[in-house]
């Protein structure tokens, strides 16, 4: 079983994070990880993408040609319902995002533990929040 | 002063798991890690305790490993101003004997081809990491590529320049595996090893599985051993600081080191050993066959007609295209290169009688061009991208699926593409360790530092009457053979050093500040003396001067200024009046060394003084503690004075003369 991934986003959205959290969450699932960033020389602003693999086999190829989940941050209209609160934060849209898409192919327990070890104790709890709201969004869009 | 060990060196096991306890990492097991981290980590595993670098993207996460981790290790890691001091000081720790690495990208590279000639020609181990990305100048620079391939074999200038190893990791992990081994490949046939590493492979994470156990070469040393080979051989390591009157440069030299700038069988002889030795490192790896990882891989090539060669990132692609062809009955392997050079017929030889050669690179076609000596050329297919953006095995596998196709439809018309062509190759021999040379060593216990042997001068040449007067006070005061080093520039000044009984390091041009402070962060027990030219450290070397004296090195600075560059022909110096006359039609404005170093950069102390009366202060700069810059006023009698005779005047001179000194509470 073999997914990829592929974050959109720009500099300071925090797409390398994101894989970052994936990754680690694969390997606590004794999955394997190979992820990439696909970036602009600009620190702010350039585009700045990341490519994933996720496999339970060993990965042969790390270049990702066919994309299963696509995550995009690039739309800056986004409103996030986190709880009662109403957000725009483009670094919360990527948690939430995972929490709604990637808990198909990883675990909630690995994925939140990663998302610890990734993050700020400062932002984790509001990271969480998003994170657990994008799982109750997906449900309910059922 | 630790004394040298006499006869250390050659394989030891390295538990891995261990030492890497030892800098945090717990887990060595599915870990993930970025190539930049593995390839840190692989240095460090494989006993690397010096790093100098400068930041340059896709490279940069090395540098910021290594100065997490080396501290751990009693390790020193260095930022210095540029490239070329990064070089240079990696270079330097080297010749202490210390195992060191730098890493760069391609601008920085080509930065560093100055230095890494220079650790050719001295025959030093050393690894450098070049993370290419696209382009010539900045290109892109976060793009991925393999576009440095032909500069890194060839971009160092003259015969034996390209007397380099270069590997080329294919995966995370071998970015750690592959990095102990470029360890391993330096030290052992003394060379610098350059990681072509993928500009991909830089940031790519995986998770993998890193080795308990590995093993390391250190090189060679024996007592009374020449210290630079012959033939091809391999021969002792003499480290500088231990008073073995070992002297590393960039002239030509003989066996036991000595400078020879004119005879031709000793510069043929220097330049076919390194040569010779070139050719015998792929023979000599089959021949330790048990204690070398392959060096190349071969991938279901068992019946294969057609072929991929590939390296780096792109071998994957290659590994999958094979996969999927072999499903669609097309009967194709693939040859995974490690070592991209030198390159030997014993890799290729078995593919020789193929229909087809299919070489996929991330460039334009660089190491294909050194194939053809290995393949007819119309059996070879290059399969090129320089869009900045990896080889997909969809493209490579239509590719070959295309070529297969026409070398079938060729077969069928009769077309006889291959011509095999002779091979006339010098035989390669087996690299011996030793030397039958006995290194002719001058110092044979601690002396004080005397005059080796008498350079001929210009007559009333200033420098002559700095190196009496010099190695008189050196005396007086207790610098021997044993607590001195001696690091000499290029050009008339550069030669005073080398003319000492001392262990000396001659530079390339303007070098000489980034050695100096390499070796004194390794070796701060040893008094560190640089002796070089004006040209050399105000106008090439003046950015190492000034970023030298951004902390408190305690080395001794002689300028010998003679206003000119006098070997090259008396052309205006940084120091060379705007009224004066020189060779050439060309002024500009001079830097008053007292003005820009003691009133502007505050360094603690500065001295200015013509021949006349130089002892005193020479005693007194070589006496203190900490950074000191002795402006010599040599003349140049045979370019400057007899153009300028008004501008040496004995009696203005000694009116320039004085010694500038303040307390300053930063010195240690």
């Amino acid at each position: 079983m073999k997914t990829t991934i592929e974050i959109l986003g720009k500099g300071g959205d925090g797409t390398q994070t994101l894989a970052n959290i994936i990754g680690e969450a694969a390997v606590l699932e004794k999955k394997n990880c190979s992820f990439y960033p696909v970036y602009d020389a600009m620190v702010r602003g350039g585009v700045s993408n990341s490519r994933i693999i996720i496999s339970n086999d060993e990965i042969l190829n790390p270049i990702v040609e066919i994309i299963d989940i696509i995550i995009d941050l690039n739309n800056d209209n986004t409103t996030l319902k986190i709880g009662d609160d109403i957000k725009k934060n483009k670094k919360l849209l990527g948690i939430f995002l995972i929490g709604a898409v990637v808990t198909k192919i990883l675990k909630k327990e690995s994925l939140i533990t990663a998302i610890k070890n990734n993050i700020s104790e400062e932002h984790c709890t509001q990271n969480i929040e998003a994170f657990k709201a994008g799982i109750v969004a997906e449900m309910d869009k059922k | 002063m630790e004394e040298l060990k006499i006869d250390y060196g050659g394989w030891k096991m390295i538990n891995a798991k261990e030492f890497l306890e030892k800098l945090g990492i717990k887990n060595i097991k599915n870990i993930i890690l970025s190539g930049n981290e593995a390839i840190a980590l692989g240095a460090l595993t494989a006993g690397c305790r010096f790093y100098a670098g400068y930041p340059i993207t896709p490279s940069s996460e090395i540098p910021q490993k290594m100065a997490e981790y080396l501290p751990l290790v009693n390790g020193i890691f260095f930022q210095p101003e540029d490239e070329i001091a990064a070089m240079g000081m990696t270079n330097a720790a080297s010749a202490c004997g210390i195992k060191s690495m730098t890493a760069t990208s391609g601008p920085g590279f080509s930065l560093k081809q100055e230095e890494i000639g220079w650790s050719i020609n001295n025959e030093l181990p050393i690894v450098i990491v070049d993370a290419q990305r696209i382009g010539p100048s900045t290109g892109q620079p976060t793009k991925p590529a393999s576009a440095d391939i032909d500069c890194i074999i060839n971009g160092r200038h003259g015969d034996g320049g390209n007397c380099v190893i270069v590997l080329s990791p294919t995966s995370v992990k071998e970015c750690f595996t592959l990095t102990v081994e470029a360890f391993n490949l330096a030290e052992k046939f003394r060379t610098p090893v350059i990681i072509a590493l993928d500009g991909f492979l830089s940031h790519h994470s995986q998770n993998i599985d890193l080795p308990e156990e590995i093993t390391v070469f250190d090189r060679i040393y024996k007592e009374n051993e020449a210290p630079f080979g012959l033939n091809g051989n391999i021969v002792s390591f003499v480290p500088i600081g231990y008073g073995k009157g070992v002297s590393y440069g960039g002239l030509i030299h003989d066996e036991c080191g000595n400078r020879i700038s004119f005879d031709a069988e000793i510069a043929e002889k220097a330049i076919s050993h390194l040569i010779q030795k070139q050719k015998n490192i792929i023979p000599n790896i089959l021949r330790e066959k048990d204690k070398w990882p392959d060096m190349w891989e071969e991938f279901q090539t068992d019946d294969c007609e057609y072929l991929i060669v590939a390296y780096g990132t792109t071998a994957k692609a290659a590994q999958e295209s094979v996969i999927n062809l072999r499903k669609q009955g097309i009967k194709i392997g693939c040859l995974t290169l490690k070592i991209l050079w030198p390159l030997d017929d014993e890799i290729f030889k078995k593919f020789r009688y193929l229909q087809k050669i299919i070489v996929a690179e991330l460039n334009t076609g660089q190491l294909v061009k050194y194939l053809y000596e290995y393949f007819p050329k119309p059996m070879i297919a290059p399969f090129n991208k320089w869009n900045g953006e990896p080889i997909k095995t969809s493209e490579l596998e239509n590719f070959c699926k295309n070529a297969a196709q026409e070398q079938k439809c060729k077969n069928l018309a009769g077309i006889i593409s291959s011509n095999i062509v002779s091979w006339t190759q010098e035989e390669p021999h087996e690299i011996k360790c030793n030397s039958e040379t006995i290194f002719k060593n001058e110092i044979q216990e601690e002396s004080p530092i005397e005059l080796k042997k008498k350079y001929p001068f210009c007559p009333g040449c200033g420098h002559q009457s700095f190196s009496n007067i010099f190695l008189k006070v050196a005396k007086d005061i207790g610098l021997t053979t044993k607590n001195t080093v001696i690091i000499a520039g290029i050009g008339c000044g550069g030669i005073v050093g080398t003319t000492f009984k001392a262990d000396v390091v001659k530079i390339s041009h303007g070098r000489t500040l980034n050695y100096a402070r390499a070796i004194k962060m390794l070796r701060p027990d040893l008094n560190i003396i640089v002796i070089s030219g004006d040209g050399d450290l105000v106008n090439i070397g003046g950015n190492h001067l000034l970023h030298t004296l951004r902390e408190k090195f305690d080395i001794k600075v002689f300028c010998l200024n003679n206003q000119n560059y006098g070997m090259t022909g008396g052309q205006p110096s940084g120091t060379t009046p705007k009224t004066a006359i020189t060779s050439i039609n060309f002024s500009q404005n001079p830097i008053d060394l007292k003005e820009f170093l003691y009133d502007g950069l505050k360094i603690d102390f500065f001295a200015k003084t013509p021949i006349v009366g130089m002892e005193e202060i020479i005693k007194k700069a070589l006496l203190r503690k900490g950074f000191s810059f002795v402006e010599i006023l040599s003349n140049c009698t045979t370019y400057f004075v007899k153009k300028n005779p008004e501008l040496v005047k004995l009696e203005n001179m000694k009116k320039l003369q004085g010694v500038w000194e303040r307390e300053n509470e930063n010195n240690d």
